[in-house]
């Protein structure tokens, strides 16, 4: 592995902008005027838009200091240009109202080669789900899951990564982790949700650079990238967030230990120059120690909200009150790892009748042929039934359903 | 319709967080102008607030749920409200099927009738069968080419005007015969069974009876009774609320977490009766006026929400040849799909239709919608967009507009004055 010479951060915050006097958004226009004001004041943060979503960016921070100032600066600015607007930065990751997905992307530099991009990207593989856990902010109303934007694949924005041959591969975009290299020098995150707050925004991409640069020096043996292991992991943490159980090399771990003995170890000691946060990332173990998310803090804000454009609504109201994540995760109980799910469980649980093959490779995502050998152990197990449709695409029965109905 | 108001005070009322507030309405979540007559108007509601939220102040925003909308609407507008339009009034005619095909005959014997919603896009078609919830699959997927599951059921008591369709149904069930102009009643809904909500037990079966409500009909005295399977399916459980006419709501079916997303109903408001969640797409008739017709698709993914979201045209598909709708005075107007074959949808898709005074209102919904009410429409046709969002688009086109075309979708109707 090749050392990273020049440690450099960039962030892609995306957040919605919403409008106060009717809770939607505000629209692609204002998000733009916003923009160009924004872009007025500070040109050098590059502020920009992605679709309906405001963009927080920083351009290159070359140290800790500058990644947190900076993002906080483009925030402050943006926020205070929104309020002119009648208008509220709402951070959280899916805007469950009109579907909009948005993300914490983080980029990581400078790569100075293919082969060094692909192999780090193989070695953060097995560690993205935890990143998953940690910046879940995506909670669905229906409880079911913390991180829904990645549980979606993020609109196909962020979709499950498969190991990559560093001598014969090529990069791709769209995946939880996107090699930006050679157009740009850098290997983006993208499976963050939108943070909350400037400081945590900042937090989870120096920790993510201190991971990748950890992972770059460090001369130990690194985990293989397993898929199917990755894939459960990160299933587990889009329905509970740090509260998730995964399995590392083989080993039950739970999601906030990932956490609390890797990553931020990792980031400590990769970080280097480029220097960390002074507390030593403490909100984050904070979190890991409480098993908490950001998505838990917006569920409790929900209470027994069960509506989206309620629940939109009072998010802006909260932020717009200067409600905070940070101050409430001091107070707030701890919560309990989680059990993880069994994946025939899980799979079978997607599965009615005259279910479509693509729908159940939709609810694991794992290897398409991992998955259908469990759908293959399911039907020889008696528990569900496999044939083919009028196109000849292959459709599932659950077998109780087609029991029941006597089909 | 979600109403958006300005909270003028709020008192504690419990120390769980209750408060009642007195609101102003200012707007709505969906629209800019929801009503001109509830706009500014004070009330007063319950509401409860999470303890870790910031108390709720003078000048706060507060977003309602639809349940609340309709609450306010109701308390602001008592004695305005005009009558609750019959159900039948809009029925699109149903039983000019595709006789060499066996899947239209085999449906219509399932399907109640099809509603088309006065001043909304939708098509709701109501289904009773006495064969069960493997019809009703088999119903909605042949609906979605197989991209979904269903269930279905009828909630609460209310008026029903039967159709064509909707004799054959009682005539198979009970072997008699019904005249076409009977109306009927939904008496009430009897839960026979509710399993609990597990991967693996899912069903819960419903018998509904229908008591002949009209004079002219008196041949009619039976009682027949479909019995309704819903299937709430696995991991992505579907749920059914019920919004009884005082405004609260009852989760009927699932007495444990019913998932909210299973009954927005109001995703698409004003003119869709269509709602979308993470994971579900719910159709709702006459919510307004308490219970109705709801159902449930369950769906897997968000990149099938388009997809989904086309029920209504492949009803168009599979239950007619033509479809007159009609409103008030206005002008008939009627649709012929001449093609559905490879509608794709990544793009965005049309979404439902439905006449008005001077023509016909389509909406579309896709990340794009202005592009899309052109692709659907185009300038030719000099059509006035209105953008309810980001993502939804309403065309008004001209009377004289002589079709439609989403070039991405290969869905050409056309549109002819009748």
């Amino acid at each position: 592995m090749s050392e990273i010479k020049n440690i450099t951060a960039g962030i892609d915050w995306e957040i919605p902008l919403v409008d106060k006097s009717s809770g939607r958004s505000v629209g692609k226009n204002k998000i733009a005027e916003l923009v160009e004001k924004a872009r007025e004041k500070a040109p050098e943060l590059e502020i920009g838009q992605d679709l309906d979503l405001i963009e927080v960016r920083i351009g290159m921070a070359r140290s800790y200091r500058e990644l947190s100032t900076n993002t906080q600066k483009a925030f402050d600015i943006s926020g205070e240009i929104a309020a002119k607007m009648k208008a509220v930065l709402v951070p959280m990751g899916y805007r469950e109202a009109d579907l909009n997905p948005a993300g914490g992307h983080i980029h990581f530099g400078s790569i100075e080669s293919f082969h060094q991009a692909a192999t780090l990207y193989n070695r953060l593989m097995p560690y993205v789900p935890a990143f998953v856990a940690l910046s879940a902010s995506s909670p669905s109303l229906d409880g079911r899951f913390k991180d829904t934007r990645i549980r979606l694949d993020a609109c196909h924005c962020s979709q499950p990564m498969s190991p990559l041959d560093p001598e014969l591969g090529r990069e791709s975009w769209g995946t939880d982790v996107c090699i930006k290299y050679p157009y740009k020098a850098t290997l983006e995150l993208r499976a963050c949700d939108s943070q909350p707050a400037p400081r945590m925004m900042a937090d989870i991409a120096a920790l993510y650079v201190g991971v990748c640069a950890y992972l770059l020096k460090t001369g130990d043996k690194p985990l293989e990238p397993n898929v199917v292991e990755y894939g459960l992991n990160r299933l587990n943490a889009c329905l509970d967030g740090l509260q998730a159980s995964f399995n590392l090399g083989g080993t039950k771990i739970a999601a906030a230990e990932v956490v609390e003995n890797y990553l931020i170890p990792w980031a400590l000691e990769g970080l280097g120059a480029f220097g960390a946060p002074e507390d030593g990332f403490e909100i984050f173990k904070l979190m890991a120690k409480k098993r908490i998310c950001p998505a838990d803090w917006m569920r409790a804000i929900a209470g027994r909200i069960d509506d989206p454009w309620s629940f939109i609504g009072e998010m802006t109201r909260v932020y717009s009150r200067g409600g905070s994540f940070i101050e409430w995760l001091g107070s707030a109980e701890a919560l309990k790892t989680l059990e993880s799910r069994g994946e025939k469980a899980l799979l079978l649980s997607s599965i009615g009748l005259n279910t479509p093959l693509e729908s159940a490779h939709q609810s694991l995502p794992c290897p398409r042929a991992y998955t259908e050998k469990l759908l293959d152990e399911l039907a020889s197990e008696g528990l569900l039934v496999k044939r083919f449709g009028k196109k000849n695409e292959i459709l599932l029965d659950r077998a109780d359903l087609l029991e029941r109905f006597q089909l | 319709m979600n109403y958006t108001a300005k909270i003028e005070s709020a008192s504690l009322k419990d120390s769980s967080g209750l408060y009642e507030l007195k609101i102003a309405l200012i707007g709505s979540c969906q629209s800019e102008k929801p009503n001109s007559k509830l706009k500014g108007k004070s009330t007063t509601i319950d509401r409860a607030f999470s303890i870790i939220a910031p108390p709720p102040a003078a000048g706060d925003l507060v977003v309602l749920s639809k349940a609340e909308s309709e609450l306010v609407r109701k308390t602001i507008l008592a004695g305005e409200l005009p009558e609750r339009p019959a159900v039948g009034e809009a029925i699109a005619q149903v039983g000019d099927f595709d006789s060499d095909s066996k899947k239209e005959v085999f449906l219509a014997n399932s399907v109640l009738s099809l509603s088309v919603l006065p001043n909304r896009g939708g098509l709701i078609p109501k289904i009773a069968t006495s064969k069960g919830a493997p019809v009703l699959d088999e119903f909605f997927q042949s609906g979605l080419r197989g991209t979904f599951e269903a269930g279905i059921g009828i909630l609460s008591e209310g008026e029903f005007n039967p159709g064509k369709a909707d004799f054959k149904a009682i005539r198979k069930s009970s072997g008699k015969r019904a005249k076409a102009c009977m109306k009927a009643k939904i008496a009430g809904v009897a839960i026979k069974q509710t399993v609990a909500l597990t991967a693996d037990s899912q069903i819960i079966e419903l018998d509904f009876e229908f008591v002949n409500d009209d004079k002219k009909a008196k041949k009619l005295d039976f009682s027949p009774q479909f019995k309704m399977h819903f299937l709430p399916l696995g991991e992505k459980h579907s749920g059914i609320r019920a919004i009884d006419s005082s405004g609260e709501t009852h989760p009927y079916f699932l007495p444990e977490s019913v998932p909210p997303w299973a009954w927005h109903e109001d995703w698409v408001p004003d003119y869709g009766d269509i709602a979308m969640g993470e994971a579900s797409f719910v159709a709702v008739e006459n919510l307004e006026a308490g219970g109705g017709l709801v159902f449930v698709f369950d769906r897997k993914s968000v990149s099938r929400i388009w997809a989904q979201s086309l029920a209504i045209l492949p009803n168009l598909r599979l239950f007619g040849k033509k479809l007159t709708m009609k409103k008030g005075d206005s002008a008939k107007i009627g649709l012929k799909i001449v093609a559905l074959d490879g509608l794709a949808v990544s793009k965005g898709t049309l979404l439902g239709w439905t006449a008005c005074e001077d023509g016909l209102l389509v909406s579309v919904i896709g990340r794009h919608p202005e592009k899309l009410v052109a692709n659907v429409a185009g300038a030719s046709f000099g059509v006035a967009l209105k953008s309810f969002s980001d993502e939804i688009a309403v065309a008004k086109l001209a009377k004289d507009v002589s079709s439609i075309e989403i070039p991405e979708s290969g869905l050409k109707i056309e549109v002819k004055n009748v």
